[in-house]
C-alpha cells in the first residue's frame, strides 16, 4: 500500500516537474531561472535523505555542492579527457564523503558543527593562492571548452526524476525503514537487528554524491563560476529552510518548499538582498520552534479538522 | 645590527593576542555550558559590540574604553531578551542540541541582514588613539602599543569571570549546574534564575569584546560575524565546551597557532585553521580537556 503510494506520487511529481522545464521557458524565457530551480531542488531532495531520514543535519552540505563543480575543473586542468574529468571529480567527492564518515559518531549538533568546518576548510582550500595551479584561486575556474547548455539541461531533468524515484524508492523499501528506526532510537534499532554504521553510512554517500553532482551539472551550465558562487554556506542553509518549509521527509515537501521560496530568493535577492536575508533568517526561526512539520504540518492538521 | 629573529615575536604576539581570543570567545563557551546549545549568532553580538564602539565614538565622542564599559548593561539586556525569545521553546522540542543550532543560526542570519539595512555596506575601523595610540620595540619589532591594552582589558574581564565563578554564590550554583544539571538542582539551586543570568553574562561579555575587537578582528563590517562565530568555537572547543575557565587555555594556544599560520602559510592559514578544527571535533568532541562525548 505505503509501496505503491510512494511510486505514484514520484510519478506524478516527475511529470509536472518534466512539463515545468520545458514549458516554463515557453512562457518565462529565463531558462537559466529553471535549470537553476531543477539543481536546487535537487541538492533540497539530496538534503532531505540526510537531515529527514537520519536527522542528522549537515550544516556544510554545499561543500559537496562546490567539490562537484570543481572537481571537473581540477580535472581538467591536470589534463584528463572530458569523461575522465567527470569520472575524477565523481570519484574525489565519493572519498570526501568517505573521510567524512566517522562525524556520525558524534551527537547531531557536533555533526553540524564538524560538516560547517568541513565546508569552510575546502572552501578557504580551493580560493587559495598556494593551490591555484590546481584550482585556479580566487580568479574562477572556467569550462567553456566543454560547454553544452542544451545537453546539461536534458541531463539534469533526467537527474532530477532520477532523484525523486530515488527517494520514493528509498523510502519504501527496508533500506528506509531502517533509516526511519535509527532516526527514533539507534539503541532498539541496533538490537532488532539493523546495521546502523552501514545504513547511516550509505544515506550520507547517497546524499553527497546527489549533492555533488547537481554541482557538477551546475558548473558545466554555468561554465564559468567563482569559489564562492559554489561554496556558498548562505544558499546552502536557504535550502535547509526551504526543505524544512515544505515538509521534511517527505518526496513533494523539499520540492513544493524550493519551488516557492527559490523563486521568492531568485526574484528579489538582486535588489532586495538583506530583506531576502531577513525573511529568511526570521523564516527559519519560525519553521524550528513553532512548525517544525512545515507547511505539510499546516496541511495535515488542516485535513483532520475538516475531514473527520 | 642585527636582523630580529620572527620566531620569539610570533609566540610572544601570540600570546598577547591569544588573552583577546580567549575573552572573545568566552561567552560562546558560557551559553553553551548552561544550556547546551551553541549561539551560533554569537559572531553577530561581537559585532554589534563593534558598531556601538564605532557609532558612541563618531557621534558622541565616547573613547572605547567607555564603550567597552558600557556594552556589558546593553548586551546583558540583549541576551536576556534572546533568552526569552528562544530558550524555553527550544528546550520541549524534540533535539534541542540540534533544532537550536539552527534557530540561531536563523537569529544570525537575521541579525547580519538588519545590521546591513540600519549601517550599510561599508568598512569602518577604530582609530588606535581612541584607546590608546602610539607604538614600543618588542623583540626588535615595531608594535602597535593598542595591543598591551587589549590585552590588560581582556584578561581584566577573564579575572573578574574567575572570580565571580569560584568565589561568589551565584558563580558555584552556576558551576555546579554546568557539571551536572541533576544534582545541582537537587541541592535546590534555581536552575531558570541562574541559567538566565548566565546566559545574558555570556553576551554581555561578548558586547564588551566586540567594543574593542576591530583593533584585533579586522575591519567593522556587518557579515564579519560568521567567521568570527567559528573562530570562537574553534577556541571553545580547543579548551572544553561547557568549562569556561579552560577557554583560556584555547585561547592562548589559538594564538600563537593561528599567529604562526599568518606568518608562516598565509595562503593556507584559514584552510588549515578549519581542518584543525573538524580533526578536533572529530577526535575529541568534547574539546582537547574536556571529556569524551560519543554517541552509537
Amino acid at each position: 500500500m505505503k509501496f505503491e503510494k510512494n511510486y505514484i506520487s514520484a510519478l506524478l511529481i516527475s511529470i509536472v516537474m518534466i512539463a515545468l522545464a520545458f514549458g516554463g521557458p515557453e512562457i518565462y524565457s529565463n531558462k537559466a531561472f529553471f535549470f537553476n530551480l531543477i539543481i536546487i531542488t535537487i541538492v533540497a531532495l539530496g538534503l532531505n535523505l540526510i537531515y529527514g531520514l537520519t536527522g542528522y543535519l549537515p550544516f556544510g552540505y554545499m561543500v559537496f555542492f562546490g567539490m562537484g563543480a570543481y572537481g571537473v575543473y581540477i580535472g581538467m586542468r591536470i589534463g584528463l579527457a572530458p569523461w575522465e574529468a567527470f569520472a575524477f571529480g565523481f570519484v574525489l567527492n565519493l572519498i570526501v564523503a568517505l573521510v567524512l564518515l566517522p562525524l556520525f559518531r558524534l551527537k547531531s549538533h557536533y555533526f553540524a558543527i564538524a560538516t560547517l568546518a568541513a565546508f569552510e576548510g575546502m572552501y578557504y582550500l580551493i580560493q587559495s593562492p598556494d593551490l591555484s595551479k590546481y584550482t585556479n584561486g580566487a580568479l574562477g575556474a572556467s569550462l567553456v571548452t566543454i560547454y553544452n547548455p542544451n545537453l546539461t539541461y536534458i541531463i539534469s531533468i533526467i537527474f532530477l526524476v532520477f532523484v525523486i524515484f530515488l527517494t520514493a524508492f528509498i523510502k519504501s523499501s527496508r533500506f528506509g525503514l531502517s533509516l526511519r528506526a535509527i532516526k527514533d532510537s539507534v539503541i532498539s534499532a541496533y538490537l532488532d537487528g539493523v546495521n546502523v554504521p552501514v545504513t547511516r553510512g550509505l544515506a550520507w554517500i547517497i546524499s553527497a554524491l546527489i549533492a555533488s553532482i547537481a554541482g557538477t551539472l551546475y558548473g558545466w551550465y554555468s561554465s564559468f563560476f567563482y569559489p564562492e558562487t559554489v561554496f556558498t554556506l548562505t544558499l546552502g542553509v536557504y535550502i535547509i529552510a526551504f526543505v524544512l518549509f515544505g515538509g521534511l521527509g517527505t518526496i513533494l515537501g523539499p520540492i513544493i518548499g524550493t519551488a516557492i521560496l527559490y523563486s521568492i530568493y531568485q526574484y528579489f535577492s538582486i535588489s532586495y538582498t538583506y530583506y531576502v536575508q531577513l525573511f529568511f533568517g526570521i523564516l527559519l526561526i519560525i519553521l524550528i520552534l513553532f512548525l517544525p512539520g512545515g507547511i505539510a504540518q499546516v496541511i495535515r492538521k488542516y485535513i483532520k479538522k475538516n475531514m473527520p | 645590527m642585527a636582523v630580529p629573529s620572527l620566531l620569539p615575536y610570533t609566540i610572544v604576539i601570540g600570546l598577547l593576542l591569544g588573552i583577546y581570543y580567549a575573552f572573545m570567545a568566552l561567552g560562546l563557551n558560557l551559553v553553551f555550558g548552561v544550556v547546551r546549545m551553541i549561539n551560533l549568532s554569537h559572531g553577530d553580538i561581537v559585532m554589534l559590540g563593534s558598531y556601538m564602539a564605532y557609532y558612541f565614538l563618531i557621534y558622541y565622542s565616547i573613547k572605547v574604553g567607555l564603550s567597552f564599559v558600557i556594552a556589558f548593561p546593553i548586551f546583558f539586556l540583549l541576551g536576556v531578551l534572546i533568552y526569552f525569545a528562544f530558550v524555553p521553546k527550544l528546550e520541549s522540542s524534540n533535539d534541542p542540541e540540534m533544532n537550536s543550532f539552527t534557530a540561531f543560526f536563523g537569529l544570525s542570519l537575521a541579525i547580519e541582514a538588519i545590521s546591513f539595512l540600519i549601517f550599510g555596506n561599508y568598512y569602518h575601523a577604530l582609530p588606535d588613539n581612541a584607546l590608546l595610540g602610539g607604538s614600543f620595540v618588542l623583540l626588535g619589532f615595531r608594535t602597535p602599543k593598542i595591543y598591551l591594552a587589549i590585552s590588560a582589558l581582556s584578561a581584566a574581564i577573564l579575572a573578574i569571570t574567575y572570580l565571580y565563578l569560584n568565589k561568589t554564590m551565584l558563580g558555584k550554583a552556576t558551576k555546579a549546574l554546568m557539571q551536572n544539571k541533576e544534582q545541582a538542582i537537587s541541592f535546590g539551586i534555581n536552575p531558570r534564575w541562574v541559567t538566565l543570568i548566565t546566559f545574558a553574562y555570556g553576551f554581555g561579555v561578548a558586547g564588551m569584546a566586540g567594543a574593542i575587537g576591530p583593533y584585533i578582528l579586522g575591519t567593522i563590517y556587518p557579515s564579519m560575524g560568521d567567521f568570527i562565530t567559528i573562530i570562537a568555537f574553534t577556541i571553545v572547543i580547543i579548551g572544553a565546551l561547557g568549562n569556561p575557565l579552560s577557554t583560556i587555555i584555547g585561547g592562548l594556544v589559538f594564538g600563537v597557532f593561528y599567529e604562526f599560520l599568518q606568518v608562516y602559510m598565509s595562503g593556507l592559514s584559514l584552510a588549515i585553521t578549519f581542518f584543525a578544527l573538524l580533526a578536533i571535533v572529530v577526535i575529541r568532541p568534547g574539546g582537547i580537556l574536556g571529556g569524551v562525548q560519543r554517541e552509537v
